[in-house]
């Protein structure tokens, strides 16, 4: 993810216990910027995320921001990728161009919030989509080895230590466990 | 952004020199696999030994040119599995559908 501009950033403290960054971005921003999770970055620094394991959560925090933004703001669905578009691309990469252009999904914001508690890192982001249900998306993409959808889900489920999806759908909170409780 | 690709014998190589985490690297990839299926090359290989790391943005990439080839009958191979990404292709049982190319 790249660095952006237009960004509200609060960076609270200089002690780890105390990092935290948030951001309200639209998904075109998000599209057209991207977001720079610093807080990863000074938990690398302070040795508190290394190696794979900051592998995992940077994936996983990738996947849920990217969820929040595809299937949150734009509506587009997983099975949009096994179908043809025009010109091509395949219907998913056709209509997401084509919502990015319409400013009633572009200008739907993304609201993310990262912070290190002392022992957790924390991820929220929460999407102006109309929400989904996640018991009917947890079944849909079972066993779908090669099927395009389920997957971003499947490895933020695996790669982080608590997954809540609230105000039905639209809010994720991940949560990864840094420091051991002695 | 662009990956080169190889041509040794019948098979084609893409030399995936960076992570596979991004739209632009995952529209590289299709971009080279479509290459080299243009230029006839049913079996190819995934050259993966740089990549750190792989995110849905590049699998479903490599979904892609696995189906493509699929479709055609054709085989897509990756190398090496190694670390995260072997991690990642286990976990989402890839390993399972794309074979490891031990050339």
């Amino acid at each position: 993810m790249s660095s952006d501009a237009n960004r509200e950033i609060k960076t609270v403290g200089i002690e780890p216990e105390s990092l935290s960054e948030e951001f309200l971005i639209s998904s075109r921003q998000f599209s057209e910027q991207g977001i720079s999770l610093s807080v990863l970055f000074k938990l690398e620094l302070d040795g508190l995320l290394i190696a794979d394991e900051k592998k995992r959560v940077t994936v996983a925090f990738h996947e849920a921001l990217v969820n929040a933004h595809e299937h949150g703001n734009l509506e587009l669905k997983s099975e949009w990728r096994d179908e043809p578009g025009v010109d091509g691309l395949d219907l998913f990469s056709e209509i997401k161009k084509r919502r990015l252009e319409d400013s009633r999904y572009a200008e739907r914001m993304l609201s993310v919030k990262l912070y290190f508690d002392g022992t957790f890192v924390v991820l929220q982001v929460r999407d102006d989509g109309p929400g989904y249900n996640p018991v009917e998306l947890r079944e849909s993409s079972a066993g779908a080895d090669s099927a395009s959808h389920g997957r971003g889900l499947k490895l933020i489920r695996h790669f982080m230590d608590d997954v809540d999806i609230r105000e039905g759908g639209r809010l994720l909170e991940l949560r990864k466990r840094l420091v051991q409780a002695l | 952004m662009e990956f080169l690709t190889e041509l040794v014998g019948e098979k084609g190589v893409v030399i995936v020199d960076a992570d596979l985490d991004t739209e632009a690297a995952g529209e590289a990839l299709r971009s080279a696999c479509n290459s080299l299926r243009e230029r006839g090359k049913r079996t190819v290989v995934l050259d993966l030994s740089k990549v750190q790391i792989i995110n849905s943005y590049g699998i479903g990439k490599v979904l892609t040119c696995y189906k493509q080839l699929k479709a055609e009958g054709g085989v897509l191979y990756v190398r090496p599995l190694e670390g995260f990404v072997k991690e990642t292709f286990e976990l989402l049982m890839l390993d399972k559908l794309i074979p490891t190319d031990r050339a």
